[in-house]
């Protein structure tokens, strides 16, 4: 049996506007273990998310998929080492819809937003059932109901009856969950699921989140910005920048032994809650994030980085490398064997 | 307390929002947004206001500047000459503190008019203020504070929608500080901001609060963030102050229960610190219909028989200037953040 459920390699979606092509993901190639959770995190606009909604083919006009392959290595129970390319469905056709919600799942970030305000909890998780299983009404509402008690819900049987204005911003989120884990997915991608929710909420929802992948064994993508989020809930962490991925590694190798110089910088910038720094300064990445229209030459991060070397950072681009270890780093400062 | 020594005083600060309802619009009850909030502010002090949303603290921000009229309570502000009550003033007896109060804003896209030039948004209040209406010395000041808030000066011809986000952050801060205030209300300044642009702006605020002498109120939901900036911290649940102690004493030993649930849920960047959680449970309660006693019980770990019964006064506890609202202060033994090595050695060589 493969370790590897899903392959991407060389993954691009470009947008097509007025001013210009965007490029919102140039060459993104990762590998997600079964049953582990993978966090990518980056800043706003490095592609994070739109990474996400092409696993799912979801990416709307005018942005469209490029180039790349998507393997997908669960398609069939008996037989797993034959992987399907997802990149290779049409993204309206009947064969993605198969996967969507079913096989791989999603959560979204606003859940006030995904939910649709006009129908209950209830009637949006059963017809999600309906759609991939033949089931009854009165199974699938037995069936929604136990999911709603098993992502923490109070009361299930009254608020699967509820509409999402009735519900607090982490129990929607709660109730995304329960729609997102209904199928008991292989893939669940979860898109910041904790963002717009408070400090004390997002701790209630990443422990859950966390302990239901244990149940149900499935592997959990986890985009977000924020890098306290991957080291409470990441195995594996995969760091963009300006659409393309700069480095892959474990979490504990990420957090202690950063190799790409954006990754550091990274690091040293964040807040955190170590006692030692009270009333000191950050040490900030300096400049921003170069705008999509205006990519710099070479190596996309050579203009903010401390390494910078002249003549060869923005010169050349650095083809992401497999280290000896099987972490990935894009940058000239390192050997290794380039990634396919 | 003496007078000299501080420049804003908050007494009893009550905010309550009438719920109507009905053809009549007949109020039904209050959502007590702000309910009894005491404290105060030293001159070049920088006061952390902490807590989840809904919990009161921008609603307290906006009372300062006078955006709503409190319905209770005073905000006593002792400027260079004489002490005024905020809270009393007439629209137009406050329009000189208005430029000594000012506001930075969460949201760097929907707080600049799009249809405003740099040079439009910060000559603005210099003109309203009738400081100046000369061009020339408008534009010299605007380009010497553009280049303190490290944008060039010549950016001042242009429209908001060219600059990023972090960059919109400081045009905010510019427009804030160009009528040399005294106190600066932050609400959340920097939370809609990357996290590499991030650092750069709590610099600049630092920067600048020396360089002018400010006075912060920095309101923030992000407890990692504020302690890089303040040098006292109040934390708020449901209109009430919890706890309000020096920076130091509030991270490390925390006396209120859900002060050490806010710092415990906390993402850490640190994996191998997973473990060590203070799980709250439950939902913030609904400020139009609080719990009886201490507002926090339902949720809280440590709860008793009189939590339920009486609400806490905030009540000074030790000697470190550290206030909290819990009858149990003394006895419970929190979890703080926990002292690095480094630190430790230090606190035992002294």
């Amino acid at each position: 049996m493969n370790d590897i459920i899903l392959d991407v390699k060389n993954l691009k979606v470009h947008f097509d506007t007025d001013d210009g092509v965007v490029k919102a993901v140039d060459g993104v190639d990762f590998t997600l273990r079964r049953n582990s959770t993978l966090g990518i995190v980056g800043e706003s606009g490095c592609g994070k998310s739109v990474t996400a909604f092409s696993i799912l083919q979801l990416i709307t006009k005018p942005g469209h998929l490029v180039d790349g392959q998507m393997l997908f290595y669960g398609a069939d129970a008996n037989d797993s080492d034959i992987p399907i390319d997802l990149a290779a469905m049409h993204p309206r056709g009947s064969e993605i819809r198969q996967y969507r919600g079913n096989v791989i799942s999603m959560i979204f970030q606003e859940p006030m937003n995904s939910l649709s305000p006009v129908y209950t909890i209830g009637q949006q998780i059963i017809e999600l059932i309906q759609e991939h299983k033949p089931m009854s009404n009165q199974m699938a509402r037995q069936h929604a109901i136990e999911m709603l008690r098993r992502v923490g819900i109070p009361h299930p049987e009254r608020n699967v009856d509820s509409y999402t204005f009735q519900l607090s911003g982490g129990m929607r989120q709660r109730a995304m969950i329960a729609m997102a884990l209904a199928l008991n997915p292989t893939i669940l991608i979860a898109d910041e699921p904790t963002t717009a929710l408070d400090v004390t909420t997002q701790a209630q929802i990443l422990d859950l989140m966390v302990e239901l992948r244990e149940q149900y064994d499935s592997a959990i993508i986890l985009i977000t910005h924020d890098l306290g989020v991957v080291a409470e809930a990441c195995d594996e962490v995969v760091v963009m920048y300006l659409g393309e991925v700069v480095e892959q590694a474990d979490v504990d190798s990420l957090f202690f032994d950063p190799q790409h110089p954006y990754t550091q910088a990274l690091l040293r910038s964040i807040p955190n809650l170590d006692d030692d720094d009270i009333g000191q300064r950050l040490d900030p990445i300096e400049g921003s994030v170069p705008s999509p229209f205006n990519r710099p030459t070479g190596c996309l991060f050579h203009d903010r980085c401390t390494e910078f070397m002249p003549g060869r950072c923005d010169k050349i681009h650095p083809q992401l490398r497999t280290l000896p270890d099987g972490r990935r780093v894009r940058c000239l400062l390192y050997d290794g064997e380039e990634v396919s | 307390m003496s007078v000299s020594n501080t420049l804003l005083e908050i007494n009893d600060l009550k905010m309550h929002f009438p719920i109507r309802k009905g053809v009549f619009q007949q109020v039904v009850g209050h959502v007590k947004a702000v309910d009894g909030v005491t404290f105060s502010i030293q001159p070049r002090e920088t006061l952390g206001l902490v807590g989840e949303s809904g919990c009161g603290k921008t609603t307290i921000g906006r009372c300062i500047v006078r955006d709503y009229t409190p319905t209770g309570g005073e905000i006593l502000y002792h400027g260079a000459e004489h002490t005024v009550d905020l809270v009393s003033l007439t629209n137009k007896a406050l329009k000189p503190y208005r430029r000594q109060i000012r506001m930075v804003f969460q949201d760097p896209f929907s707080s600049l008019n799009p249809r405003m030039t740099v040079y439009d948004i910060l000559s603005e209040p210099l003109r309203i203020q009738k400081i100046t209406h000369n061009r020339n010395e408008l534009e010299d000041r605007i380009a010497v504070l553009l280049s303190q808030v490290g944008l060039r000066p010549e950016y001042m011809r242009r429209y908001p929608h060219a600059f990023s986000g972090g960059q919109r952050q400081r045009i905010g801060i510019a427009k804030a500080l160009i009528v040399r205030p005294e106190l600066l209300v932050a609400d959340e300044a920097v939370s809609a901001l990357d996290v590499s642009v991030r650092a750069q702006i709590l610099n600049l605020m630092k920067d600048l609060q020396e360089l002018y002498n400010l006075t912060y109120l920095f309101i923030s939901h992000d407890l990692s963030v504020v302690k890089y900036l303040a040098d006292r911290v109040a934390v708020m649940y449901v209109g009430r102050l919890v706890e309000l102690a020096p920076t130091r004493p509030l991270y490390r030993k925390p006396l209120h229960p859900y002060t050490e649930a806010l710092l415990s849920a906390v993402p850490k960047p640190n994996p191998r610190k997973r473990s060590e959680r203070v799980r709250l449970g439950g939902d913030v309660p609904d400020p139009s219909n609080p719990p009886g006693g201490c507002y926090f019980h339902p949720r809280c770990r440590y709860v008793q028989e009189r939590c339920k019964m009486e609400a806490p006064p905030l009540r000074r506890v030790g000697n470190e200037g550290h206030m909290v609202a819990c009858h149990f202060a003394e006895e419970l033994d929190l979890q703080g953040i926990n002292p690095t090595k480094q630190a430790t050695t230090q606190l035992q060589q002294e």
